[in-house]
Parts: structure tokens; sequence; C-alpha cells
């Protein structure tokens, strides 16, 4: 299991929604051979650390939360924590979740 | 048929890339308005497993975003000839990868070399990015200004008829 770099990925949209919960669209980068089944979600002093993963098409890739339904390569998730409390990690560095 | 443009495309280029990065693909575009087409293997999610048939999916790359591009205007001819290939039924394979095939229809429609060619003979979007660029320095190209028509073989039989 591969993780991104912060330039492979788009946030398209960040949202709250009513029931608390934070809606993710993120467009990885369009790879002939992986894919995004989803992420992992870690606690780490309060905050949630979340890693898009990116996984081989003929693997399995474990994932915390798991990608729903997307077009053109876009990829939703939702995550049970509020936007503000959510930081992305990636291979080479973490970023606060952008509003 | 005319005013079309062939365009090339990698969203990886060079070795800073890993071998197994990344995607090409090509694009018509005519009077405004773009096709994307590119090889995908019936194994990867994002696609439908359409089992023995083609494997040259249209629209995947619509919102990708590319490193490298380069542009040819096509004769009719050409654009005829492009429209026949992807009609064609290809196989996604470990030997013939989107970069491969994306390579070998530039090199079939308007006889430009666009080496994908990486080490151990597979060939890869992260080579093709860099060809496209290396050639992209010596002959820059654009959408709006794709790499000309050497002769169009078309206009040259019509010259010579009667």
């Amino acid at each position: 299991m591969k993780q991104y770099k912060k330039a492979d990925v788009d946030i398209i949209s960040v949202q709250q929604l009513p029931s608390g919960q934070t809606e993710i669209l993120y467009q990885p980068i369009l790879d002939s051979l992986y894919y995004s089944p989803g992420a992992t979600v870690r606690e780490d002093a309060g905050r949630q650390k979340v890693s898009f993963v990116r996984c081989g098409i003929k693997k399995d890739c474990a994932v915390d939360v798991i990608a729903q339904e997307s077009e053109r390569g876009q990829v939703k998730i939702v995550l049970p924590s509020p936007p503000e409390n959510i930081d992305l990690v990636f291979s080479d560095g973490e970023v606060r979740l952008p509003k | 048929m005319g005013n079309m443009v062939l365009g090339i495309h990698s969203n990886v280029a060079g070795d800073a890339n890993d071998y197994t990065t990344g995607h090409a693909w090509l694009t018509i575009t005519h009077d405004g308005v773009t096709t994307h087409y590119g090889l995908w293997p019936d194994a990867h999610p994002n696609v439908i497993d359409n089992g023995d048939a083609s494997d040259i999916r249209v629209g995947m790359e619509a919102s990708a975003k590319a490193v490298a591009s380069r542009y040819y205007r096509l004769s009719d001819a050409q654009a005829r000839h492009f429209n026949a290939l992807m009609k064609a039924n290809v196989t996604w394979r470990y030997t013939n990868t989107c970069a491969s095939w994306a390579g070998e229809i530039v090199d079939e429609v308007v006889g430009e070399n666009v080496d994908a060619d990486d080490w151990a003979g597979f060939e890869t979007p992260r080579e093709l990015g860099k060809s496209i660029l290396e050639l992209e320095a010596k002959q820059p190209t654009s959408i709006i200004s794709p790499k000309p028509l050497k002769q169009n073989p078309a206009s040259s039989l019509m010259k010579h008829k009667g």
C-alpha cells in the first residue's frame, strides 16, 4: 500500500454534514495501476490524521473509511469528525484540512 | 473533418516519479471540443470490465492534469486514420501499456516517435512524459499552435487529379 504525495491529490470540496461528519471529495492523480479505495484514520493528540490510500489495482488494501461511488476519478469519503479536527497525511508531510 | 488536433499527454515525467506511477492518454480536439482516449486494464476498479472488448476507453481523463503534452495538426486523412485506430480492439497488457499505446498511435498517425521505453523494456508514462518534454523543448506546441502538417496527403492527391 502506498501513500500519495501532497501534489498527487486535489481536494475538490469539504463539507460539514448536518450530522457533524465531514464529507471530503478528492481527486487523486490518475494512475493506470493504482486507485484509492478510501482512507485510513488514526487519532493523535486529539486530531484525526487521515491518509488517502493508494492501492494497486490487483491488491486489497485495508481502509478505515471506504470510498463512495465517484465519477471521473473523484473519490468521496465521509469522516466522523468535524473538519477543524482533521489533518491530511501524505508521504511528504501533513496539511490541515482546507476549508 | 478538418481542423483536428491530436494531443498526447502524461501526468508524470522523468525518474523522480515511480516506475509504475501515472497515466498517459490521447486527445482529439475538433471545433473546440476535446475527446479523451486512454488504454486501461480491465482490472482497474474505475473502469467497467468489458471482457474481450477493447480496452480503449473514452472520457476517463477529462479531469486529469497533464504535466507533459504535445499537439499535432491532423490532415483529413490522418484524422480518419486516427478515428479508425480508436475503433480497434486493443488489450491493455504489461507489454502494451497506456504509454506504449499512446506513443504508437502518434507514431502511426503523424510519424513522430515519442519514446516511452523505460528500464527492463517496459514502456511507462514517466518515460513518455520525459520524451514529450524533450520534444517540446526543441519545438514547442500547444493546442492552439500544434505541430503543423509536413504534408497533407489528402490535399496533395487532390492537386494531382484531372
